[in-house]
């Protein structure tokens, strides 16, 4: 009956129902023209002929039937109409049943939900949200959403962030219950897997939580807290070469390897807020993210150099306390512009080989993400600042999976 | 000289090493190419940025080894220019290569970062399903203690998509490379005489140190380009890139001088170096097969593997290196060492590892 309800008003404004609104307009319209149309030829006849015998005549023509004689003028107009009410029972007949009629297709429209199709009808916006209320969960790209309900075909739509916009399908009813899949979500799954939505509702949230199995892909960019004035295009110019490097390590470490295939997936995500300040709202945000790696931090001035303080956070991927407070201190500096991008891949590869143990894969693919990472820890100095804990997280992971440590880092 | 439809306005250059080569030989020349792509990043800056190092690299191409006694052909060697859209992905940059005469791609972006410009060069090699068909088994032995049916154990390039480190652009050279105007051409080497600009569409003709001869389309007669050092610091790119042009040339004495360039270049990524010690391993055994010339592939192959034994080629490459020293008993001990103490970077069973380790079993047999 709710369905129902919920439908009248589409079923009100569909083209089949303005047909029947014309049609019964219509008919009310030529009803009461018929009935009122003896009476205004009578008040013709009347005006028009003086004499009682060629008036009565007249009258025959018009009702076909003559009128009693020796009536006054009013009393023929009440007797013509009375006549007419009689003779034109027919016409009102019609006109009601055409409102009927058009009752009956409004109802038959909202029951069968023969809609014609409106491109004004938005459908409805999927919006993904983390199981612990967090209103926006951007899912890895390539996502697709699709839509299904009991009597139509199904909807596709690919995700955007933590959204999914749908167009209103040709055979959806309002009031029609829907359910959802969701494909290639990554690290992600449904907390409500068989929840239903419904259609003509504006939003459906659908909440989410990484999933056990599934690899972390995803590198949150935090805003970096600044002391110096007009420091936006330096924080853009860093974000945009970390990204770019995240980028190229995935997409190398991906074809290099079929076991690593599924780095190309991994994601660089901004989240234009600053990184909560306790430790323990971090660690459950990182948990209800999905994230491989949270990057924060901030920059400042150091005599004439401005210098950048990243904070990589993973989560508890690190074997060690220590590794979740490094602090990597670089000048924003074209000549620090190796350093940077290596520092931070090198944060990048200890996370995925660090996800890929979390995950039980065999030692050799956890090898291939901390061979890797050797490699760029061997050209970097570990007198920079943030560097030698990094490097002892990577003999740690490398000690930790059986393998000899060597003097190489 | 080829012009690829698609690459109509730029074939740059080629070298073509012909004459006095036996019809044996002949049959085997091939054609190695490298495209350059456009660069990403601000224009014009980006896009000169490429056109150096498409120079640079051209400059590391020669016909045949300077004393060539045994009149080796490598076959003919070119480097390329495209028009297209700069690549901004190792897939885009492959994708480059089809139609080409090319088997690589030098692609790369210019950036921004605090005052100054950073260029950051890729180099992505088609695969063994690409147009290389020898990437696949680069390098191949056939140990004689396998069966006829197996007797082949190989390695493939140690690797097909690079980075190179990252070069800083010289204060100076960032407002020669930002204004429109397009590198001089010069009438002659005195750099006096301006006749035209190097854009579009030109043929390098003629190599110098730091310089170049060109013809250039609109202009009447060809001229010379100086070439501006881009960074402060030595970059590996070219060396590099010229360097694996040179391996799949099989033009190894030559390989081995570009590459033993990059790993004497500190500055170069650590993975860039390995590669490149790889390569020279692989390179010295086969040029000692060809030329009888010392074989220090050993040498080689352990150097990368002390800049990272972390590495499942690395390992595969000191293998290699130590199964072609098969006359070797302390070879065979190391070998068995080496299996021995590397396994765990390969996954079990791994077909390669247990070929190398029955090789071990049959040599040690035989010295008992």
């Amino acid at each position: 009956m709710g369905g129902f309800l919920q439908a009248l008003p589409a079923a009100a404004t569909s083209p089949y129902a303005y047909a029947a609104y014309a049609l019964a307009l219509i008919a009310w319209v030529v009803t009461l023209w018929l009935r009122l149309r003896p009476q205004r030829e009578t008040q013709k006849i009347l005006a028009d002929f003086n004499d009682e015998g060629e008036r009565n005549r007249a009258l025959t023509v018009l009702l076909g039937q003559a009128p009693p004689k020796g009536l006054a003028r009013t009393e023929i107009l009440d007797w013509v109409r009375i006549q007419s009410q009689d003779k034109t029972k027919g016409y009102l007949l019609v006109a009601y049943l055409a409102l009927v009629f058009a009752v009956i297709v409004i109802v038959v429209v909202a029951l069968t939900g023969q809609v014609a199709p409106s491109t004004s009808l938005p459908g409805p916006v999927i919006r993904f949200a983390a199981a612990d209320g967090t209103q926006c969960l951007p899912l890895p790209d390539g996502v697709r959403v699709t839509v299904r309900t009991s009597r139509a075909d199904p909807q596709e739509a690919d995700v955007v962030g933590c959204e999914a916009k749908l167009p209103w399908a040709f055979d959806w009813r309002a009031g029609d219950a829907a359910t959802i899949d969701i494909a290639g979500a990554g690290a992600f799954e449904r907390v409500e897997g068989a929840k239903t939505y419904r259609l003509g509702d504006a939003t459906w949230v659908v909440a989410m939580r990484p999933g056990a199995s599934a690899p972390r892909l995803i590198v949150q960019l935090f805003d970096y807290a600044s002391t110096e004035a007009g420091s936006d295009q330096q924080l853009t110019q860093f974000h945009t070469i970390v990204r770019n490097k995240f980028q190229m390590l995935a997409q190398s470490m991906s074809i290099r390897n079929p076991l690593c295939k599924y780095v190309a997936d991994l994601r660089v995500e901004r989240a234009p807020r600053q990184l909560a300040s306790s430790p323990n709202a971090t660690l459950a945000e990182w948990k209800n993210s999905g994230a491989l790696l949270f990057l924060s931090g901030l920059f400042f001035r150091r005599e004439s150099d401005v210098i950048v303080r990243s904070q990589p956070f993973f989560g508890d991927l690190g074997s060690e306390a220590d590794i979740s407070r490094i602090q990597i201190d670089l000048r924003i500096h074209a000549n620090e512009f190796g350093r940077t991008t290596d520092t931070h891949s090198l944060a990048l590869l200890y996370a995925l080989a660090m996800d890929a143990r979390r995950r039980g894969q065999p030692t050799d693919v956890v090898l291939l993400f901390l061979g890797e990472a050797v490699s760029t820890a061997q050209g970097l100095d570990s007198a920079v600042p943030g560097v030698l804990p990094l490097k002892n997280a990577l003999q740690d992971a490398l000690k930790a999976i059986g393998a000899p440590v060597k003097d190489t880092l | 000289m080829t012009r690829p439809p698609r690459y109509a306005s730029v074939v740059l250059a080629m070298l073509v090493a012909v004459v006095l080569v036996a019809p044996a030989l002949q049959s085997q020349e091939r054609l190695v190419g490298l495209l350059v792509a456009p660069f990403d990043g601000p224009s014009p800056l980006a896009r000169k940025a490429a056109t150096v190092l498409h120079l640079q690299t051209w400059q590391t191409l020669r016909m045949a080894a300077t004393v060539n006694n045994r009149s080796l052909s490598f076959g003919r060697g070119i480097v390329q220019w495209t028009e297209e859209s700069p690549p901004k992905t190792h897939a885009e940059a492959l994708a480059l290569l089809a139609g080409s005469a090319s088997q690589m791609t030098l692609w790369g972006r210019a950036q921004e970062f605090g005052a100054g410009v950073v260029v950051q060069a890729y180099l992505s090699v088609a695969d063994a399903d690409g147009s290389i068909d020898t990437n696949a088994n680069f390098w191949r032995l056939t140990p004689e203690e396998l069966p006829a049916a197996e007797r082949t154990i190989s390695v493939a390039l140690p690797a097909t998509l690079f980075e190179f480190g990252a070069i800083v652009l010289k204060p100076d050279v960032i407002p020669v490379l930002s204004t429109q105007v397009g590198i001089p051409v010069y009438r002659d080497r005195t750099f006096t005489q301006q006749i035209g600009a190097l854009s579009g569409d030109f043929t390098a003709l003629e190599q110098g140190p730091n310089m170049a001869r060109v013809r250039v389309a609109g202009v009447s007669e060809p001229g010379w380009v100086r070439m501006p050092g881009l960074s402060n610091n030595r970059s590996e790119v070219t060396d590099f890139a010229g360097g694996v042009i040179r391996i799949l040339r099989r033009d190894w004495s030559g390989a081995i001088d570009l590459l033993s360039r990059v790993t004497n270049t500190t500055s170069a990524p650590v993975s860039i170096r390995v590669s490149s010690y790889q390569m020279m391993a692989a390179a010295s055994q086969l040029l000692h097969d060809q030329a009888g010339t010392p074989n220090r592939s050993v040498e080689y192959a352990e150097a990368a593997e002390k800049l990272n034994p972390y590495l499942r080629e690395t390992v595969k490459y000191k293998c290699m290196a130590l199964l072609a020293d098969n006359h070797l008993p302390a070879a065979t001990k190391k070998l068995e060492e080496t299996v021995r103490a590397s396994s765990y970077l390969f996954p079990k069973n791994d077909p390669w590892l247990d070929k190398v380790r029955r090789i071990v079993v049959s040599r040690q047999t035989l010295k008992k």
